[in-house]
């Protein structure tokens, strides 16, 4: 009995000992990267609106070397040495938690710079736009359309096509049905079918034609 | 009965233990998933069905998908995908939003215009570890460009070409129950099935029947 009651609370303690080391490796555990803001904080700088740059402007601060701004190709090194945004700096998508890259993109924020983010098409510097900001990078924008958009306005040296920003509907389902209609039974040109501006909901109007009709 | 060393111990155990559990809250964001693994995920294309595909969801009517229009619900009133549902993204973190997306019985498809903004809203749910959400890629636009306007392939293009446009040829007479490909013979074959497939699709009907009166 003696020996007993000497004995357990050691055994005790040994426990506690181990639950609280257990409890320190995994409070202690910090992981290498940590979201800056939440979710719903996330949600709600999504929604501001105020995160791109249309070619045109992108082109003007490119051109002019302004400071203050720092284009990132995100695309490969391949598509970079093809032709790139003036002074852009590539650090592919895959790339960018890693160390090296990390420190780039931290020392410029640092320094003050925007970071202008551009891949292949418009929605591809979406996800590591959203990445950063999470991070709690506050200065990074994306260029609209990306390098396809920007290389199409390059090209286009007369401003004759206009550019259409991301989440633009570009098309009425009642313009196209109404095309589907006219070109049932013949051939359709493929050109023909492309309705270039957006349109405003034209079933109101179309239903009080109709009931004129009769 | 007489308090031992024993129960000392034991009870300090337990408030050792009751501490810990006190620190736990704070490890609440661990149900989130790392930056390192939400950038890991941008470079993997599995969250994108294409418009295709979602045509041949509908037209299957596969159970096991749902569709959520994350645009405006004026947007959605004026067009949407047959069997969506309206969830705008500046309601996405409402309380029943977040009920009904971490509904993981079914696969859910979230599309707007083009996909940015689809994708936006898979990356906060992404972020919150939900698995089963996906992304119509393209968006609406392209849906109409493929689905509701396919360009016809040359007579020179591959097999697969001639035999997508013909997939594409056949979903948009279900969407529209309109085929104004010239392929004369196959659309006076389908003329008879035309008119009891049309039925769910209300909006494209209106303006084709009334305005014959």
């Amino acid at each position: 009995m003696e020996q007993k009651t000497t004995l357990s609370p050691l055994i005790y303690m040994a426990f506690a000992m181990a639950l609280i080391i257990l409890i320190g490796i995994v409070t202690l555990r910090k992981p290498e990267y940590t979201f800056a803001i939440s979710t719903s904080e996330t949600h709600a700088l999504v929604m501001e609106d105020q995160n791109s740059l249309s070619p045109a402007e992108s082109r003007a601060i490119a051109e002019a070397r302004t400071g203050g701004f720092r284009f990132i190709d995100l695309r490969n090194a391949y598509d970079f040495h093809q032709g790139t945004v003036a002074g852009a700096l590539n650090l592919p998508t895959h790339s960018l938690l890693l160390p090296k890259a990390f420190d780039q993109l931290r020392s410029m924020d640092e320094e003050g710079a925007t970071l202008v983010l551009f891949g292949h098409g418009g929605a591809a510097a979406n996800g590591p736009w959203m990445v950063l900001r999470q991070l709690g990078f506050a200065r990074v924008k994306v260029l609209e359309g990306g390098y396809s958009a920007y290389q199409a306005m390059l090209k286009d040296s007369g401003g004759t096509q206009e550019f259409v920003p991301a989440e633009m509907a570009r098309y009425s389902y009642q313009d196209v049905v109404d095309s589907l209609i006219s070109a049932a039974g013949q051939a359709v040109p493929a050109d023909r079918e492309k309705v270039p501006e957006k349109v405003v909901p034209v079933k109101k109007a179309r239903s009080s034609a109709v009931e004129g009709g009769c | 009965m007489k308090i031992t060393k024993r129960h000392i111990v034991l009870a300090g155990l337990l408030f050792i233990a009751g501490f810990g559990l006190l620190l736990l809250p704070m490890q609440e964001n661990s149900k989130e998933i790392s930056p390192e693994e939400l950038l890991a995920e941008l470079n993997d294309d599995t969250r994108f069905y294409t418009t295709d595909q979602v045509a041949r969801m509908i037209i299957d009517k596969d159970p096991s998908f749902l569709l959520i229009d994350v645009r405006s619900p004026e947007a959605f009133g004026s067009f949407s995908l047959e069997g969506a549902i309206n969830l705008p993204f500046a309601d996405l973190m409402s309380p029943d939003a977040l009920d009904l997306l971490s509904d993981d019985t079914r696969s859910l498809v979230l599309y707007s215009n083009d996909h940015v903004l689809a994708e936006q809203a898979w990356m906060l749910l992404r972020r919150m570890n939900l698995t089963h959400i996906h992304i119509m890629e393209g968006g609406l636009n392209r849906w109409m460009e493929t689905i509701l306007m396919p360009t016809a392939p040359g007579p020179a293009e591959s097999a697969e070409a001639h035999a997508l446009y013909s997939e594409r040829s056949g979903a948009r007479l279900y969407f529209t129950g309109i085929n104004p490909a010239g392929d004369a013979g196959t659309a006076q074959a389908t003329t008879q099935t035309q008119q009891e497939k049309v039925v769910p699709v209300k909006k494209a009907r209106q303006s084709a029947v009334e305005g014959g009166c």
